[in-house]
């Protein structure tokens, strides 16, 4: 009895050990678990910064190449462009995609500079993707980067994406033409448009980058939705009809087309738009077939803004999705 | 009668080998109660000052991006080191600068990097102390431009 009683008192005590150090193990595995998740949060924290700089640093290369540039960048800019390079909800030709990745160093135009890539990333898992509507927004370019943390930071592999919108100065705040009843021009007299009455503040270069930017885009006549601004070179005859009543086109017949004679219109090409010719000689303006309908370049811009320079959309910075 | 009183209380006691096993046991269970109270305690503390660091960083990363006078006034110049303490005594030390990122073609004022660096003592580290490092860019992009 005496011996069973020496047993009983060693196998409490060894309980009572065995149930102190379970409890002990279980302290200790919640403030690991706890120590983890707090670890976790601050490599999420590290890859958000790291993605902001990411997005920071494609935000000062748009700016350096829109800025005090020709617009005739803006097609050097998206050359390589292409609609693989989409998110899926972005599939229609209207969407102008662009994703710069560490292998795309060499590719640029030599008026582009190659991307400073953040050091804490790695470059061979992150990306920057620009993204733009070429039909009702070519102004506005929505950046997404997304960043993987290198080997040589704690939270290695961890993931961020963070993107913001840029106006962009390819277009001008819409301000309504001065509209004037234009006589029917007798034969000998000249009825100059001005391109100002007409296009607003937009420049014959930004409406030729559009139209560069929607045709390299694959936006046509016949493709969903489509083109809406067509800037023509071709002093040769217009064959091809061109726009509805729902989606209108404006058609400018540059000065250089213009420059020895303005090219003639086929007589079965319809054109529902607006049809222009840059000439100086304003009897080469074909008044008649001028249809008043800005929706082709009248782009949403805030009220107020210098649409001049590159600035950020006020309110479109996020930290995730596309 | 008196013989017999005594073997009955010798019987009813521990034997020293009981005694030896039993504390051996204890002190063993203890230590490793110990041990695991005192890893637990250093993993609280040691995540507790990375907590307490990477706050300092953000907090300056944040403020860096806020055109506040507040902040300003803290990035009047590139660089800057300031020692700052928390309340168990443990001094953080946060070092800080700017500077330009430009590639070819760009203008050096379009993008700042700023670099943030909080050093804390730390024992369990061959030189004493735990380094967070924390960087962000920046771009001179205005958010909106009137006219």
């Amino acid at each position: 009895m005496n011996q069973h009683s020496g047993m009983a008192n060693l196998w409490s005590a060894i309980c009572l050990i065995f149930i102190t150090s379970l409890l002990g193990w279980i302290t200790l595995r919640s403030v690991m678990s706890e120590t983890q998740r707090s670890q976790q949060q601050l490599f999420a924290a590290q890859a958000l910064a790291s993605s902001e700089s990411l997005l920071e640093t494609a935000i000062a290369q748009i700016d350096s190449i829109y800025s005090g540039q020709d617009i005739a960048i803006d097609a050097a800019f998206w050359r390589n462009a292409s609609s693989n390079q989409c998110p899926s909800a972005l599939a229609s030709p209207q969407w102008q995609c662009l994703k710069w990745t560490a292998s795309e160093v060499g590719m640029f135009d030599h008026r582009i500079s190659a991307l400073a890539w953040p050091e804490s990333i790695d470059v061979t898992n992150s990306f920057v993707l620009f993204v733009r509507d070429v039909k009702l927004a070519p102004h506005k370019i929505k950046i997404t980067a997304q960043v993987n943390l290198n080997s040589e930071q704690p939270g290695a592999g961890s993931r961020a994406t963070a993107q913001q919108s840029l106006y962009i100065p390819i277009s001008a705040p819409w301000t309504p033409p001065v509209l004037e009843p234009v006589p029917r021009p007798e034969p000998a007299e000249c009825t100059p448009i001005e391109w100002r009455k007409q296009f607003g503040n937009i420049t014959p270069a930004q409406l030729k980058a559009i139209s560069t930017a929607q045709l390299q885009n694959g936006l046509s006549s016949l493709s969903q939705p489509s083109r809406t601004v067509y800037w023509i070179d071709s002093p040769l005859t217009w064959t091809q009809s061109l726009g509805t009543h729902s989606a209108p086109v404006v058609l400018i017949f540059s000065d250089i087309a213009c420059a020895h004679q303005c090219p003639q219109i086929a007589s079965q090409a319809a054109i529902n738009g607006m049809v222009y010719f840059q000439s100086a000689n304003a009897c080469q303006n074909p008044v008649a077939l001028l249809t008043l309908n800005p929706e082709a370049y009248h782009f949403d811009w805030p009220i107020g803004i210098d649409a001049s320079r590159v600035q950020r959309v006020s309110g479109s910075w996020k930290n995730a999705g596309f | 009668m008196l013989f017999n009183h005594l073997k009955t209380d010798s019987q009813s006691g521990f034997t020293v080998l009981e005694v030896v096993f039993a504390s051996a046991v204890l002190a063993l269970g203890l230590l490793g109660s110990f041990q695991l109270s005192m890893a637990s305690m250093a993993a609280n503390q040691s995540q507790r000052n990375l907590d307490i660091a990477s706050g300092l960083a953000q907090d300056l990363a944040e403020c860096w991006q806020v055109p506040s006078a507040f902040c300003a006034s803290q990035f009047q110049s590139s660089h800057n080191s300031k020692a700052l303490f928390t309340e168990a005594g443990i001094q953080f030390e946060r070092n800080w600068n700017t500077t330009a990122i430009s590639t070819q073609g760009t203008d050096p004022r379009l993008l700042q990097n700023l670099h943030i660096s909080v050093k804390w003592p730390s024992q369990d580290k061959l030189n004493g102390s735990t380094e967070l490092r924390w960087q962000i860019r920046r771009a001179s992009t205005p958010h909106w431009v009137g006219l």
